[in-house]
Order: C-alpha cells, then sequence, then structure tokens
C-alpha cells in the first residue's frame, strides 16, 4: 500500500500517456505511472513471426482479459461474442510504450477543416458530427513538437490539400524509398496532382540514444529494435524516468476513488495477486479508447452512480475507428526489365507514398462536397505466413500437393505485392459504443468492456469512391490484378473516441483541456477525446494533444 | 461415400476461421511436455527420407494410428516432389507435437486437429472397407481429394496446411525450416534481428507473462 501522495499519477503509458509524463517529470513533478502491461525492453524484440504475430504473446491472455463485441447481422440484431471465443483480438499491445511499440508510424496530421467537419460539410443523417472545440491552428505548435521529440522524418512536398506549417520540413530526412515511389509519383503527375511524400515517426539519423532505422522491413507488429520508431517507451518515458518518474507495470487500475466532492483522491488498482493504492493530487488517464471508456464506468460510486465523467451518459459513446479499406496488385517481374525487377525486390526500403488529392471531395455521385480521405502506399507486410496462406484456397477449392508448393514458389518469387490503405472518417453514430458488460468479467473479477461496432453506411461510399483512386495508380504503374476490399469492420487499431471534448458539459465528457466535466482533477490524455477521428491514422494527433495538455496542466500548476 | 455417415458435424472453432489471423495461442512449451520424446521423435522423423512404419508410434499427444494419419497426410499436402523441401525436411510432424503440447491451449482447438486425424481412418473405413493404415499410397491420395471436396475435410485440411505452413517459414531456432530450407527455397528474407535464447517464444513468453 502506497503511502506517498505524488503530483500526477497517469494510467497507461503510451502515446496519448507519454507526453504528460515526458513534460511533467521534466517540470519536476513527481509522476507516477500505473500500467497494466508488462515492461518489455528493446533487447527483448526480435522480428520472430512466431512472437509477434502467430502468438499473441505481446497481449493479453483473451481467457483471461477479454472484449465482448457486438456486430449487427443481415436482420438488423446485434449479437454479442466475447473475444476469448473467436479470432478477434482488440488488445493492441499491452505494455509500457503501449501500442506505439507495435505501430507502422505512418504519420499524418489533421487538416483545418477535421476540425470543422460539421460547420464546413455539414450535418449527415445519423451521424454524430461537431466541430472540435480547438482549432488546428491551437494545434499546430503540437505537431511540430512532435515532429522534434517523438521524431518524424519524411519531404514536404506542396499539394493540394497540404495543411498550414510552422516549420518548412521535417526535422529527420526522408527515409529511403523503393523505385515504386517514383514510379507512384509519375502515376500523379499523369492523373494531374501531386503525390504526398509520406512521413513517419521512424527516425532516418540518430537522436540520442536512439539510432536510425536499420531497415530491417519488419515494422508493422514489431517491436523495434533501433529504437528509430518513435514509441513513447523509447522516445518519451526513458527521458522521463530521469526525472521523479516512476514506472510500475502489471498494475492494473480498477477503480479511480472520489472523495464525494467531485475529486479523485486514489487509484486503486491490482498488482501480485493484492489490491493496492496511489493517492495524486491530479490523475491521468489513457488506457486506449475501449479501456479508458471502461475504467470511468467502473469507477461509479454514490457520487456517480453512472461511473465517472458520465453524468450525461455519454462516456463510452461515439467510439470510432478508421474507415476505408485495403486494395492491391502484383507486379510481376516478368512484366518489367530486369534491372527494375531487382529495384522492385530491393528489400527493407519503403514505398512512403500518399495521395491526399480527394481529402476533401467534391462529386455529385457523393452528394457534391463532402470529406473525403487518404490513400497510403505500402508493399505487402513480409510476413511469410499470410503470404502462405493466400495460396490455400482458389475459391472455395483447396489447394494442396505439388499445385500449392508451385503457386507459393511462384507468388514469393516472381511477385511482389503493392497495396494501398484507404483512411477516410469513421463517422460517429449511436451504434458505436462502449458500455460495461454485466455478465462478463475479466481474472480480477472486474467487468469487463462490450463495444458495439456499427458503422455508417457513408464511411462506405466514400472509401469506395477513394478505392477508384488508389486502383487507377496500381494500373498506370503496372500493376496486374487489383482489387480492393472495403467493408464496414473494424480495424480494432485505429480506436479513439468514447469521451468526446467540447465546450459544452452537456454534450460532451471532457472541456476543450481534457479534463472530465464534472470532475475537478481528472484528464483524459489518450485517443478518447476526439468527437471525430479525421482521415488519417489517429497516432500523431494523440501525442500531439497529448503535448497541448501538458502545457495547459505546466500552466495551470505554475 | 456419404459424408453423412459419419458423425463429423463438428464444427471448425471459430478461432479457425480465419486462417490469417488464426493463433494457436501456445502460451508456453508445457512443463508437464516429455521433451525427451519430443526430440526423440524430431530425431527420428528428421533422419529418414522415408517414413517409415515403426515410427508411427504412440506418444503423449496422438495414438499410433493419429501419428500415421498425421504424417502420411502431411506428405501429400506438400509432397516431395522436388520443388522444395519436404515436410521431413522442415519437421513438420514435430511441429504438430509441438503445437498440442501446449496446455494454455483451449482445447477445443486442439481436440479439433486431433479429430480430425480421426475422421481420416473413419473415412478410410467407409470408402475402402479398410483402416487408414492397409491403404496403399494413391488411395491415400483419393482419400485426401475426396475430403478437400467436404467441408469438413477441407476445414480441417486446411488446418494441418497452416501448421505446415509454420514450420516452413518459422525461424529455425524452433527445430523447424531445418538449416532454412523454407526460406532458401522462397528466397524469404528474415528480419533481423532474429529471435535468440532469451527472447525467443518459451523465454520471453516467461518474460512478459510472469505477473
Amino acid at each position: 500500500m502506497q503511502t506517498k501522495k505524488y503530483d500526477f499519477c497517469v494510467i497507461g503509458s503510451g502515446a496519448g500517456a507519454g507526453p504528460i509524463i515526458y513534460e511533467m517529470a521534466k517540470a519536476g513533478y513527481s509522476v507516477l505511472v500505473l500500467e497494466k502491461g508488462p515492461w518489455i525492453k528493446t533487447k527483448d524484440f526480435s522480428k520472430d513471426e512466431l512472437v509477434s504475430c502467430r502468438r499473441d504473446v505481446y497481449t493479453p491472455n483473451k481467457t483471461d482479459e477479454f472484449h465482448v463485441i457486438e456486430s449487427q447481422k443481415n436482420d438488423g440484431t446485434w449479437k454479442a461474442l466475447a473475444t476469448r471465443d473467436t479470432n478477434k483480438n482488440y488488445w493492441n499491445g499491452s505494455c509500457v510504450g503501449g501500442s506505439s511499440n507495435f505501430m507502422s508510424a505512418y504519420f499524418h496530421r489533421l487538416k483545418p477543416n477535421d476540425f470543422k467537419l460539421l460547420s464546413t460539410y455539414g450535418a449527415i443523417e445519423g451521424a454524430n458530427i461537431v466541430d472540435w472545440p480547438i482549432s488546428y491552428d491551437e494545434l499546430e505548435p503540437f505537431y511540430t513538437k512532435v515532429e522534434s521529440v517523438i521524431g518524424i522524418s519524411g519531404k514536404v512536398k506542396q499539394h493540394s490539400t497540404l495543411e498550414p506549417r510552422s516549420t518548412p520540413d521535417y526535422p529527420y530526412p526522408p527515409l529511403e524509398t523503393n523505385v515504386v515511389s517514383d514510379w507512384i509519383d509519375e502515376a500523379g503527375k499523369k492523373e494531374g496532382y501531386t503525390v504526398v511524400n509520406g512521413a513517419r515517426g521512424i527516425i532516418s539519423e540518430a537522436k540520442g540514444k536512439r539510432n536510425p532505422c536499420y531497415k530491417s522491413n519488419y515494422c508493422g507488429s514489431y517491436g523495434c529494435s533501433s529504437d528509430a520508431k518513435g514509441s513513447s517507451r523509447v522516445a518519451l518515458l526513458e527521458e522521463a524516468l530521469k526525472y521523479d518518474c516512476t514506472i510500475v507495470p502489471n498494475a492494473k487500475v480498477f477503480h479511480l476513488e472520489t472523495d464525494g466532492n467531485n475529486k479523485v483522491i486514489k487509484a486503486n488498482y491490482h498488482l501480485n495477486g493484492e489490491k493496492h493504492y496511489i493517492k495524486a493530487d491530479r490523475f491521468i488517464v489513457a488506457c486506449q479508447a475501449i479501456e479508458t471508456s471502461r475504467l470511468l464506468l467502473n469507477s461509479k460510486n454514490d457520487d456517480a452512480p453512472n461511473g465517472l465523467g458520465n453524468e450525461n451518459n455519454l462516456v463510452g459513446k461515439n467510439l470510432i475507428f478508421s474507415a476505408g479499406g485495403i486494395g492491391g496488385g502484383n507486379l510481376y517481374f516478368d512484366d518489367f526489365s530486369k534491372e527494375d525487377a531487382l529495384k522492385i525486390k530491393k528489400p527493407g526500403v519503403f514505398v512512403n507514398r500518399a495521395i491526399q488529392e480527394w481529402y476533401e471531395i467534391n462529386d455529385e455521385s457523393l452528394g457534391g462536397k463532402t470529406k473525403g480521405g487518404t490513400i497510403d502506399f505500402l508493399y505487402e507486410h513480409s510476413n511469410a505466413i499470410p503470404k502462405l496462406a493466400r495460396q490455400k484456397w482458389r475459391g472455395s477449392r483447396l489447394v494442396y500437393g505439388s499445385e500449392l508448393k508451385t503457386n507459393i514458389k511462384n507468388y514469393f518469387t516472381k511477385q511482389r505485392k503493392i497495396k494501398f490503405e484507404i483512411f477516410n472518417d469513421w463517422l460517429p453514430t449511436d451504434d458505436c459504443f462502449v458500455e460495461l458488460d454485466n455478465n462478463e468479467v475479466d481474472k480480477w473479477g472486474d467487468l469487463v468492456a462490450k463495444v458495439r461496432i456499427g458503422y455508417h453506411p457513408h464511411d462506405l461510399k466514400v472509401a469506395k469512391f477513394l478505392a477508384k483512386k488508389g486502383e487507377r495508380i496500381l494500373e498506370l504503374i503496372g500493376a496486374k490484378n487489383i482489387s480492393t476490399g472495403i467493408s464496414g469492420l473494424p480495424s480494432p487499431n485505429l480506436v479513439v473516441g468514447g469521451c468526446r471534448f467540447g465546450d459544452n458539459s452537456k454534450k460532451s465528457v471532457l472541456d476543450k483541456n481534457c479534463k472530465v466535466h464534472s470532475v475537478k482533477n481528472l484528464y483524459i490524455t489518450d485517443g478518447s477525446f476526439m468527437p471525430t477521428g479525421g482521415s488519417v491514422p489517429h497516432t500523431w494527433t494523440i501525442y500531439a494533444n497529448s503535448f497541448r495538455v501538458a502545457k495547459y496542466l505546466l500552466k495551470k500548476k505554475s | 461415400m456419404n459424408e453423412n455417415r459419419i458423425n463429423k458435424n463438428t464444427n471448425q472453432p471459430d478461432i479457425f476461421k480465419n486462417i490469417e489471423n488464426w493463433e494457436v495461442n501456445r502460451r508456453k512449451f508445457v512443463k508437464t511436455l516429455s521433451v525427451t520424446t519430443i526430440l526423440s521423435q524430431i530425431g527420428i522423423v528428421s533422419s529418414c527420407n522415408n517414413i517409415k512404419a515403426d515410427i508411427y508410434k504412440a506418444n503423449e499427444y496422438l495414438t499410433a494410428l493419429q501419428s500415421e494419419v498425421t504424417q502420411k497426410i502431411q506428405s501429400v499436402l506438400f509432397p516431395n516432389d522436388g520443388n522444395g523441401p519436404s515436410v521431413i525436411e522442415i519437421n513438420a510432424y514435430a511441429h504438430i507435437l509441438w503445437v498440442l503440447s501446449d496446455n494454455h491451449k483451449d482445447e477445443e482447438s486442439k481436440q479439433y486437429i486431433m479429430k480430425g486425424m480421426n475422421w481420416v481412418d473413419d473415412t478410410s473405413q467407409e470408402n475402402y472397407g479398410r483402416p487408414f493404415s492397409d491403404l496403399a499410397q494413391i488411395e491415400i491420395e483419393e482419400l485426401v481429394d475426396f475430403m478437400a471436396k467436404t467441408n469438413w475435410g477441407s476445414s480441417w485440411l486446411s488446418i494441418m496446411l497452416t501448421l505446415i505452413f509454420e514450420a516452413l517459414s518459422l525461424d529455425p531456432i524452433y527445430n523447424i525450416n531445418s538449416n532454412q530450407v523454407g526460406w532458401k527455397w522462397l528466397e524469404h528474407q528474415s528480419g533481423t534481428p532474429r529471435p535468440n535464447e532469451s527472447n525467443s517464444y518459451d523465454n520471453i513468453f516467461t518474460t512478459i507473462h510472469a505477473n
């Protein structure tokens, strides 16, 4: 049982928590970090497909800790299934540094219109779209700060939707790219627009003790062995530990206790089979969107019978994923000169190209002006087993024997698959939310989160529009068998919302500084604050917003 | 040859339905596992160019019949046809024993793998009136072809193929993909650093899940 009272208790240690921990510790405040997962160090990581992808080593045992997911059936009813019983996994790296350890680190900023979606594009029936209480200009300095502190590499190039910047370029030069990146640039020119040089949260030059990217070719789902990837763990926590900062791994917070006067006084947590608590002046929750809402809902007490901050039944509501889909095609080496084929095959270098020409769409098929999205290009992941597994079926026919071996050999040695990923807004709706499942508990006996994953049909229309643009580029660079898969199924690693911020305390959970409206000293700094998600991966924005809140807290403390 | 006459209506566990995401969930190498048994099995399989009847022994996880079914079916699914390695070179049978040895793995999935082995013999009895052990090679191939055209059979064979793929392409530190034979065949470049003793599956799992 802890007796020391800390200035800050931070629950979680990923991208939403790291900037707070870093800034508060550097400013001389005492910081205690309670992280549910273990502390995996850089030396513990390897490029082992068994560990990183085939077995859930980096995430909790789903028998012990799971989610209940509600999907809509064809007849319109909802069916709930525990992830313990399915192949779904809604954990994203439960460890010190969180899922930022395992991100691919495709970094994009939001654009000014993302902060005023409602006033720019208008309402869409069935979608709970609102403007943000802050503008792009207010967040811009913190996007810039992330570039230098976390370390972002890339090359700024003028294009039609480039967001305003306070600096001319990224602090780290772009990572080496494959020949296909040049071809995508040319294809964009032919189509009449400029292709974006994609930035990455991966350093291309040494930064302190962090070594630059060594082009191992295995980023997404893997921990980085050179610390080039800008995880919260290596970019922020290791610096914070030089000050009055303590990280407690395997500490699962299950309840925030209030004093009856709208102030949190204790975080109660499980550690080594025992219950503990910690006292602090301020509490920061950043457990990733689903678990953050779960903790607030599980923290109900006599003063907050529906859960902390949940007077208006808004905690957990308007959960957002990233809408879109994935497309791809095959670059058959026989279709290219020997020299070009060798360049296509070159491993370890990146594609790092994106299209944002249709970040705003003005097309009659979509009813005129509407929000569009981003198309990121990349090569198929280097993992072997998904490629092998893809050869097993031709339609419904199982392929095996010599035919299978021939297909496998050809797939691995005669082509390379180029892909694109579409990111567009997952519109917030009443059918996508987190609540507690009153019938299911985790290994500690705490109610688990039940997540309804409904989507808005508009999301698919936009994604299909963007898919055509991505497919066109693949055609122009010589890819074959081009296809796209668009669906309303969410990517569990791209989840925000649930505690949206806003100026109206009746319509939002957090104020503009991410303090829970109804609680004096409780802040939420992961992606939960986002009322709309934008049309890019969320990580850069989560980092930037956490730095913004940190600055506010420092000002308030001083 | 009516597939309905045999009780194979066990549904494939949900966890197998998206094979690309399927995870065997091998929590750690089982403490109760008789390592010497497994290693001796691996040694025998690895050292033989032709599988001999006397290696179809019962072990801690499989009956002699299941052992024989597994190895012969693997050889049909991924034949030694001169194109790439054989299942023996990649230690595919030992890999299955390793998977079955995981006592943290849900029983439903392990039972599914083993039930399928029994279905093979059931189908042999039904189609040929003889046990699987008595089938000629051509009959085994016909049997696999028959199974692949059924829902129950193709689902189970698909799982067996995924386990072969693991043996073909995971790191040789796990006594599979011997001498990187799979990687060399596929011109596959593994990432670096490769796993070492301290951060390979068993040890990293213990490190991470100690609490």
